[in-house]
């Protein structure tokens, strides 16, 4: 059973870190609370099915192809939705649902309310330590990980990342320093939803193509960047390796209950949080800022 | 025949992701997964199992497995999922298959548990005219004294209004997803059953 919980918990730890880095780095260097984060990755779970089914690409071309098309109307949305909101941040808020709520509903109007499956990039299963792994649920973990420390080494090795962290650590003087924050704000969004849009490709295979797929992985995302710390990277991947074991360990000792791993993991986030408003990184984010 | 329960697991209707219920019931050494599912966790359910070739029969009550979509939902995953159905074709009654046929016709797809309501109406339309009225208490002494060839099976009403249960009656129709296609397969007498399969074989 330890093994069950260490692979369950690392897989599912491995989506959730994709969607919620993404929304804590735009939350980060914009102070956009993006709650369409999650409907841009059924977006791309969408798109990957009508490339790979229904036009009946390669895999190696609509996989890319789905992220660059979410990713670049991203930024479309950005530069006509958000952007001019921006100083208002319930707008903002405000703004995205609706836009999630508009995605949903033209999804269920293009592709009507069935659930949909995508076809294995990777068939076949894996038994490691006594525990069944299909292959698919490898490539995710190693497209998660891959896709996290390109976002830290971008982040961190290039002038763009340094852009980046330098408008999250105060907008105002990156501004005076001659940054134009408006556009590391149009890359942050895209990077963030470029990796919102690779957790919807690759984790599309394993989960179901609906137009509400988006609410669920919502609420644990939020529970994940709260538990974590609002806007900061290492809580938000530690939040979601937190709330993928939790998930998995309730499932296993409480069977009967599997149904509540989603209220147990949002319970810890509420006694973490009233233990540490802040969250678990609050203050060292605060102290990098 | 005896059989032990060797565990009891209730997914959230709307879990997208079952792993950790499936290993846990693989742990737990099941032969048989019987599924009381509806929502996309059937779809979830159905795939996820197929894609960890396990060894345990689903059978139950899964009601995505009783759309033609199912098959394509699970990207071809679940062979052997079975479930109760309503509809197939079979002669449960010599309404069923012309039934299932214009539905099919009409709707491009086939009918669930739903289209039971077709039954429903024309009992209650036999009701009415038999009664010379639309009030219910006119109507409830007539249907609890009706036999009703219906397209699912034969409706009668027991001293609780509940549809009488059982072999020439109304059974429902056990379905098992074979290859892409829905396998009626109980009740065995009924005209059209064709063999459950188990996985492996």
């Amino acid at each position: 059973m330890f093994q069950d919980i260490l692979i369950t918990g690392l897989v599912n730890g491995g989506v959730y870190a994709l969607l919620a880095v993404g929304f804590s780095l735009i939350f980060g260097v914009a102070r956009i609370v993006n709650i369409a984060h999650t409907a841009f990755y059924m977006l791309a779970a969408y798109c990957f099915y009508m490339l790979l089914v229904q036009y009946e690409l390669h895999f190696a071309i609509a996989a890319p192809l789905a992220v660059i098309a979410v990713t670049a109307f991203s930024v479309l949305c950005y530069r006509l939705v958000i952007e001019p909101l921006r100083e208002h941040e319930s707008a903002v808020l405000i703004a995205t649902i609706a836009l999630a709520l508009i995605f949903q509903e033209a999804m269920l109007i293009k592709f009507g309310g069935n659930y949909l499956g995508i076809p294995s990039t990777l068939d076949g299963v894996a038994v490691l330590a006594g525990v069944t792994i299909p292959y698919q649920r490898i490539l995710i973990l190693v497209v998660a990980a891959a896709a996290l420390i390109g976002t830290w080494l971008m982040l961190y090795k290039t002038r763009l990342g340094l852009a980046i962290r330098s408008t999250a650590n105060d907008l105002e003087v990156a501004n005076l320093m001659g940054m134009n924050v408006h556009r590391v704000a149009m890359a942050t969004v895209a990077i963030s939803v470029g990796l919102a849009s690779v957790a919807g490709v690759v984790v599309a295979p394993v989960f179901v193509v609906d137009p509400l797929m988006w609410l669920s992985p919502l609420v644990t995302m939020l529970a994940i960047v709260v538990l974590g710390g609002l806007g900061s990277l290492k809580g938000s991947l530690i939040g979601a390796l937190i709330i993928g074991y939790v998930e998995a360990i309730t499932v296993f000792a409480l069977p009967q209950g599997a149904f509540l791993k989603g209220a147990v993991a949002l319970s810890i986030m509420v006694v973490v949080l009233l233990a540490r408003p802040e969250g678990l990184f609050g203050v060292v984010f605060e102290e990098e800022r | 025949m005896k059989m032990d329960v060797v565990g009891l697991w209730q997914p959230s209707p709307n879990a997208t992701d079952v792993t950790a219920e499936l290993s846990a019931i693989d742990r737990a050494g099941a032969d048989i997964v019987f599924t009381l599912l509806s929502g996309p966790v059937g779809v979830v359910v159905g795939r996820q199992m197929g894609e960890r070739n396990m060894k345990a029969i689903a059978f139950g009550i899964n009601v995505e497995a009783q759309k033609d979509a199912f098959w394509q939902a699970t990207a071809g995953k679940a062979n052997y999922v079975a479930t109760i159905d309503t509809f197939a074709d079979v002669e449960m009654t010599p309404k069923t298959i012309p039934f299932q046929k214009a539905f099919k016709a009409r709707y491009k797809k086939s009918p669930i548990y739903t289209a039971g309501t077709y039954d429903a109406l024309h009992i209650i339309k036999d009701a009415i005219e038999k009664a010379g009225s639309t009030e219910s208490e006119k109507l409830v002494p007539v249907i609890e004294k009706m036999s009703h060839v219906g397209t699912a099976g034969t409706l009668e009403f027991d001293k609780r209004h509940d549809p009488v249960w059982g072999p020439g009656k109304s059974t429902g129709i056990a379905v098992q997803w074979q290859n892409g296609e829905q396998v009626p397969f109980w009740p065995p007498n009924v005209k059209g059953m064709k063999p459950f399969k188990m996985p492996g074989k």
